[in-house]
């Protein structure tokens, strides 16, 4: 939020944004496909700030 | 009568729009295009002999573009090198940034005008850059701001604020008759006394972004991955930085399904790789966006990654980098990114 990207998803860790190592593989891949998916929706909505997705 | 060399992009000279916006260097003789109306306003002491017209794209992306540009200047012997202004324009504020402190380092007197927010502004260095307006429609009070700086800056006076000056200034290093004790008590019954701004250290600004419009249609649009998180191919070709990175890279992700470990990893310096290791698609999740791919719910993945090492990047750099990719993706089909932060 602070440097001012305009479409944010919140993820679990610096050292793995589109991962979570402490999920079981098929657990892992479903939780990254939820966050692309959820940046997919990010960039089809208008925002006019920065602007947070929770997944 | 000094001799100016005006630096305008594609547009301000007519050539052309975003179709126009790979052209080479080119020198136009005389004044052009805004250049008419300055040289009007810079008076008869000082004539535009020359125009200096590339198109953004290149300016801002092909490597020693603004070397090619300070030949064509050179070549009209200018005394003094003007630029834009260039108001909010990204790949144009860099390209005037860059040739006034080109110029400048040449000895050749130089000054370029524009927003304070453009993200260009910063690759001036010390050079001058006086503030313009934020688009060209306020280029009727933008020009006889900068011939006022022109004129200055043709007598050999150095620029401050009040000439409307913006961006770094150089450090002068001199000695003050008051102890830094002294000053400190001063700016802080300054700012008792409700100044705000009083300071002897300025602090960078950051950019107010405003958000691009929203994808109509997902499901039609190619998507850019991106990433700051160093995952490059194992060898690390490019020799991408692990930290305080200078550049971006670009890597081939057609007919690739997934990203192995032992095959990519990221060599960013600022946490622990071991897991990105473990699973490059932590960085960069190559795998969902394929299936999303398949599935039709987006058009398609654009066939290489951009990197870079986010990791005690300069601002000049990062904000170099997001012009440059903004530009870069411009071009290619991509029309809606996704870059994941580490």
């Amino acid at each position: 939020m602070r440097v001012g990207a305009p479409r944010i998803v919140p993820t679990r860790g610096i050292p793995y944004p589109t991962g979570d190592p402490s999920l079981e593989g098929d657990a892992e891949r479903a939780w990254r496909r939820r966050l692309v998916e959820r940046a997919l929706e990010a960039v089809a909505t208008t925002v006019h700030e920065p602007t947070v997705f929770e997944p | 009568m000094s001799r100016i060399v005006h630096y305008l992009n594609q547009f301000f000279t007519g050539v052309g729009g975003e179709d126009a916006a790979g052209m080479a260097p080119v020198s136009m003789p005389g004044p052009v295009g805004p250049g008419r109306r300055l040289g009007d306003l810079i008076g008869p002491d000082h004539e535009i002999v020359a125009t200096v017209s590339c198109g953004d794209d290149y300016a801002a992306g092909v490597d020693g573009a603004i070397d090619e540009v300070m030949a064509l200047v050179l070549a009209a012997e200018p005394d003094l090198v003007v630029a834009g202004p260039a108001f909010t324009s990204g790949r144009y504020g860099l390209a005037c940034a860059r040739l006034v402190a080109a110029a400048t380092a040449a000895g050749v007197p130089a000054v370029a005008a524009m927003h304070p927010d453009n993200p260009g502004l910063e690759e001036a260095g010390g050079a001058p850059v006086v503030a313009s307006t934020d688009t060209a429609r306020g280029m009727g009070t933008s020009l006889p701001a900068l011939a006022t700086a022109v004129a200055a800056v043709a007598e050999g006076r150095t620029l401050t604020a009040a000439d409307g000056r913006v961006g770094a200034v150089p450090r002068i290093t001199s000695l003050s008759d008051r102890s830094a004790a002294d000053r400190a008590v001063a700016l802080t019954l300054k700012r008792l006394g409700g100044d705000r701004h009083a300071t002897e250290v300025p602090l960078p600004r950051f950019d107010k972004v405003t958000p691009a419009a929203p994808v109509d249609d997902v499901r039609q649009v190619t998507v850019a991955f991106v990433t700051e998180g160093g995952l490059v191919p194992d060898a690390n070709p490019g020799s991408l930085e692990s930290a305080r990175a200078t550049r971006w890279l670009r890597y081939s992700l057609e007919g690739t399904d997934t990203l192995e470990p032992g095959q990519w990893r990221s060599v960013h310096g600022g946490f622990s790789t071991a897991w990105a290791n473990a699973d490059p698609m932590r960085i960069l999740p190559l795998d969902a966006a394929r299936q999303l791919e398949r599935e039709g719910a987006i058009g398609r993945v654009l066939g290489e990654y951009y990197v870079t090492t986010g990791n005690g990047t300069s601002v000049g750099n990062a904000r170099r980098f997001g012009i440059e990719w903004a530009a870069d993706l411009h071009h290619s089909e991509a029309r809606a990114a996704v870059l994941t932060a580490t």
